[in-house]
């Protein structure tokens, strides 16, 4: 009951009306950094910390910089649907999912109905995740601990068994790109035998290929290569400008009420894992999608495929505080910054933390409930401004579109290295979408291929190469197994579906 | 997502266009070739067990690249057999203009980024595509151009302290 | 690359806004970019933020700090970026023991020699840790305990390959005669939690990657592996201080490593550029808010500079070199 007054306390503090302009001005600079190319979150709030940095130092300023701080934390994870959804180009790797439904939506027109349902998705994944954690936070924590190599690879094992049978392309492109991407993620320094491997002597490439850099080159301008056939007509022109698109999109969100707490649960178990919310998005799209009612029109802009990656990320990117907090461990980029933050003002995460800063611990729990609110409103209100982006004529905006391409890549490590490769994954993504190769195992790969790598690694060294340690143990063997029977799933209900109708060779 | 072959319907075939059979079989045997390479590589790096390092660091990619081989086959045998259903262009010839209108200058625009920097290559590709592909008035490329860039250069120079390449135009203005 | 032009502009423009300053002295024209060679939120980047917090509060700079997070490569990434800025004293890069231990292991194009060597600021300690849970009271009953298994039978954690923590295991393993599977994850704070998690039976982590976990009572220091015991008496978990923790050499073990955090200017600057910034961190490590940020992290203050910071580096490189060849981990 101890902790409910400090957490009314912070709910206290936040609600003076300084830190209620600050937190206003929070979310606008958050939506801002998630949105410009190139700083997405990491390196926006990266840009943003020194600012809250002088602030803390005022007296009683530690509570003012932790809302500042965690509003613009909320407001990049905002800002990075939007581009995902008007422009195809994924700013942090659980945006990848979205791209999936959101930017299709958006070309028909429906470009406010997808933003909503992704800001909302978000508000209800986080919402759910801090009240997880309000009551629960010792339990979670305890969980966390129990993730070693083999139940990593579980995990990942899971998400990409979630993923299989999924794809309406040739099983074996879906292979094959699948393979690319892992062939992609061991490129450079391999972090279990610390060697180097795949650079092929190139020095450029001993850093491997950074996911972003990819995913701008083979969603954005391979889409600006892909829209370009048509000519210099754009397809979103006819996007509507009025907030009762909000209204009308909740309606039919209550519909979707299911998809939303998959997302939920999926994003809040996955997130107490470190790199939990980008297996998270992609685990709730697929579930989403095995488990709708036409799982074939996934991918042609149902609202379902937005709502379940953005909530189950959101979800996740809550939860993974937990974690953050109490094991020191961030669970992505951006939360890596914001730990950075917190430790530049002193506090020291692990697992006294809640003991020793009860004080600090409740104010960031109360500040992400009202930032979280206060977000959703300041972003909702955004929605005709960003639709509007897309009347812009195409002769415009696509040069634009591609400058922030360029942009974007070559912030990633500064490099223009990285912006020759981003045109080069520009046009093998022009390439597979002609060629009915799928993109998203690819990404899907790409992004944790190394990660489960390194689980597999692990835990071979640790049971000298013995494959029985992944069936071991009940959580590890639960998870396999889960893995095991969806892959067989489609095989067995695939095969009798050829028998009735016969998908036909192209 | 849809696969757009299959709209395409026009059955005559040119000569000097690829067939979509003819990039598909291109495809694969780059797979078949890329495969192969990364097995060859891995290999050498080692893909057993090894007693300092446990799996070799070649050990995962060794495997990969020989599936994706196999796979690059398999499509290779699937293209060959369903080739007189493939008879279809990769790209029409009034679809492949537009893509290069928008290729070749980005490719353009990245490179003369090292002579000019980021900012004045952005004003000058953007200017360039609104006049040459939206057959715009100069006046409204230029304007539309530069103004945002101007505002990028601004709040990632001045304010967020992000540098972007630059050239000799920003060191003259003394920026 | 500027031309004579380019530069008669700059000097005028000098000459016109600053006149009262004089050209003996070099300052920095533009941002300092800081290049980290490791994870956002890792001991690296700490240390580059709190540089950055300490110059702020305390106007030790005109120009304001860029942290370049390049953690790309194990290091060797940002390692080359600082390289390859040859000639540019608006960059500064931090350098660790992965500045001999990754060319070694790998066939890196880098050497420390590449860089303008700066200072050290402080020295990173090791201790060895095992489980709270766990009855062992001293380092030699936990070793004679993995002795006593078998070769292979108990997990050692480290961050990456073949580098710091790795060449300790290779050490303990020589001196103590035990044979541990080591096992590397991405970031201390990783091989702090599955120590936690009991998903190995003992790691190498710098105090300040276990510090949390200590006073929790999850994980405990068995010996330091420093020359002498650390200079912090102050109380940390129950009754314990850092300064109770035996050195290595004390609990019968004859193993001694320190890790360097040293500042490093690319190579090819001006030795006025180079006095610049020696000046610049002898302020930064005599403020308050850096010997705070020590204690806490637990580093040992250190301050070495000039003809002593290469000497420091020629005779660490070599003593890499010579364990790293015995254990194995050089490439052929």
């Amino acid at each position: 009951m101890e902790s409910f007054t400090y957490l009314w306390h912070g709910f206290q503090t936040a609600l003076t009306p300084y830190n209620f302009g600050l937190m206003l001005l929070g979310i606008t600079l958050g939506v801002l950094v998630g949105v410009l190319p190139g700083l997405g979150g990491p390196n926006g709030v990266a840009i943003l910390l020194p600012l809250t940095y002088g602030m803390s130092l005022l007296p009683g300023g530690t509570t003012s910089a932790i809302i500042l701080l965690s509003c613009i934390y909320w407001g990049a994870l905002f800002g990075g649907a939007i581009t995902s959804i008007l422009f195809n180009i994924p700013g942090e790797a659980w945006s990848v999912a979205t791209t999936f439904d959101g930017y299709p939506m958006a070309q028909q027109g429906r470009a406010g109905e997808a933003l909503t349902a992704a800001f909302t998705g978000s508000f209800v994944g986080a919402l759910f995740s801090v009240l997880l954690i309000t009551f629960l936070a010792p339990v979670i924590a305890n969980f966390a601990l129990r993730f070693g190599p083999p139940a990593f690879f579980g995990v990942y094992f899971l998400t990409f068994a979630s993923f299989s049978g999924t794809s309406r392309s040739p099983f074996s492109k879906t292979a094959a790109a699948t393979l690319f991407g892992f062939i992609l993620a061991a490129v450079g320094m391999d972090t279990v035998s610390g060697t180097l491997r795949l650079t092929f002597g190139f020095e450029t490439m001993i850093g491997g290929f950074d996911f972003l850099v990819a995913v701008i080159g083979l969603f954005g301008l391979g889409e600006i290569l892909l829209s370009m056939e048509e000519g210099l007509a754009f397809r979103g022109g006819k996007a509507k400008l009025d907030l009762a698109i909000v209204f009308k999109t909740w309606r039919d969100m209550f519909r979707h009420w299911k998809t939303l707490l998959q997302g939920c649960l999926i994003g809040a178990w996955m997130g107490v894992k470190p790199g939990g919310a980008i297996a998270a998005s992609f685990m709730a799209y697929a579930v989403a999608k095995r488990t709708g009612k036409n799982p074939e029109e996934f991918g042609t802009g149902r609202i379902e495929g937005v709502i379940a990656p953005e909530t189950a990320a959101h979800s996740a990117g809550a939860s993974a505080l937990l974690p953050m907090l109490t094991l020191g461990i961030p669970g992505s980029g951006t939360a890596a910054v914001l730990l950075g933050g917190l430790m530049m003002w002193g506090l020291q995460p692990g697992p006294t933390l809640f003991a020793e800063q009860k004080e600090f611990v409740w104010g960031l729990i109360a500040s992400m409930y009202l930032s979280n609110v206060v977000g959703l409103i300041v972003v909702l209100a955004t929605v005709p401004l960003f639709a509007a982006l897309l009347r812009i004529p195409f002769a415009v905006i696509a040069p634009f579109i591609i400058v922030a391409c360029v942009m974007g890549a070559y912030t990633v490590h500064n490099s223009m290295f990285d912006v020759w490769l981003m045109l080069i994954f520009g046009i093998i993504g022009y390439l597979c979408k002609k060629l009915d190769y799928p993109l998203a195992p690819l990404t899907l790969a790409l992004i944790l291929g190394d990660k489960m790598e390194d689980a597999f690694r692990q835990s071979l060294l640790g049971s000298r190469g013995s494959l029985l340690v992944f069936f071991s143990q009940p959580l590890e063997a639960t998870l396999m197994i889960a893995g095991l029977i969806l892959i067989a799933w489609p095989l067995v209900t695939g095969r009798r579906r050829k028998r009735i109708g016969g998908e036909g060779d192209r | 997502m849809t696969p757009s072959h299959e709209t395409t319907t026009d059955p005559n075939r040119s000569i000097g266009q690829p067939s979509m059979a003819t990039m598909e079989i291109g495809v694969a045997v780059f797979l078949i070739g890329f495969g192969a390479l990364i097995s060859q590589d891995s290999w050498k790096l080692g893909a057993r067990w090894s007693e300092l390092r446990g799996p070799g660091a070649g050990y995962f990619p060794f495997y990969l690249g020989i599936a994706l081989a196999l796979c690059g086959f398999s499509i290779l045998i699937r293209a060959v057999r369903l080739r007189p259903k493939l008879r279809v262009r990769f790209i029409e010839w009034h679809q492949a203009v537009p893509v290069l209108t928008i290729f070749v200058p980005t490719i353009a625009f990245v490179g003369s980024i090292h002579f000019l920097g980021f900012y004045v290559a952005s004003i000058v590709f953007v200017a360039c595509f609104m006049r040459f592909a939206g057959r715009m008035a100069w006046w409204k490329c230029l304007t539309y151009s530069s103004l945002p860039v101007v505002f990028l250069f601004w709040l990632f120079e001045k304010r967020f302290l992000v540098p972007m390449p630059r050239g000799k135009v920003e060191a003259l203005l003394g920026l | 690359m500027r031309t004579t032009l380019t530069l008669r502009f700059a000097a005028l423009a000098a000459l016109l806004t600053a006149p009262a300053v004089a050209q003996t002295k070099w300052e920095p024209q533009k941002p300092i970019e800081i290049i980290v060679n490791a994870g956002a939120g890792g001991a690296t980047d700490q240390l580059a933020r709190t540089i950055q917090a300490v110059c702020l509060k305390h106007n030790l700079t005109k120009q304001p700090f860029i942290i370049n997070i390049k953690p790309g490569a194990g290091g060797a990434e940002g390692m080359l970026e600082a390289k390859k800025a040859s000639g540019d004293p608006h960059k500064l890069f931090i350098g660790n023991s992965g500045i001999y231990a990754i060319p070694l292991a790998n066939k890196v194009p880098f050497n420390w020699r590449d860089l303008t060597p700066v200072a050290i600021v402080a020295l990173d300690e090791f201790c060895l840790w095992v489980h709270g849970d766990t009855p062992y009271k001293t380092a030699k009953e936990f070793l004679d305990a993995v002795k006593a298994a078998g070769p292979n039978k108990m997990k050692m954690g480290g961050t990456a390959a073949l580098r710091e923590d790795q060449i300790i295991t290779a050490l303990i393993d020589d001196k103590a005669g035990t044979k541990f599977t080591y096992i590397p994850y991405k970031s201390g704070a990783e091989a702090s939690v599955q120590l936690v998690g009991k998903h190995i039976d003992a790691n190498v982590n710098n105090p300040s990657e276990s510090i949390s976990q200590w006073k929790a009572g999850q994980c405990r220091p068995l010996c330091i592996f420093s020359k002498e015991r650390s200079e912090y008496k102050q109380k940390v978990a129950g009754d314990q201080s850092w300064n109770d923790v035996p050195t290595a050499k004390e609990a019968g073990y004859d193993i001694e490593y320190v890790m360097l955090r040293g500042m490093f200017l690319p190579g090819d600057v001006t030795a006025d550029q180079t006095a610049y910034y020696v000046d610049l961190f002898k302020q930064v490590v005599s403020k308050p808010e850096w010997k705070e940020y020590l204690e806490k992290s637990a580093l040992k203050s250190a301050f070495i500079a000039g003809k002593e910071f290469t000497d420091f580096l020629v005779k660490d490189e070599a003593r890499h070199k010579e364990i790293m060849t015995k254990a194995g981990f050089v490439a052929q």
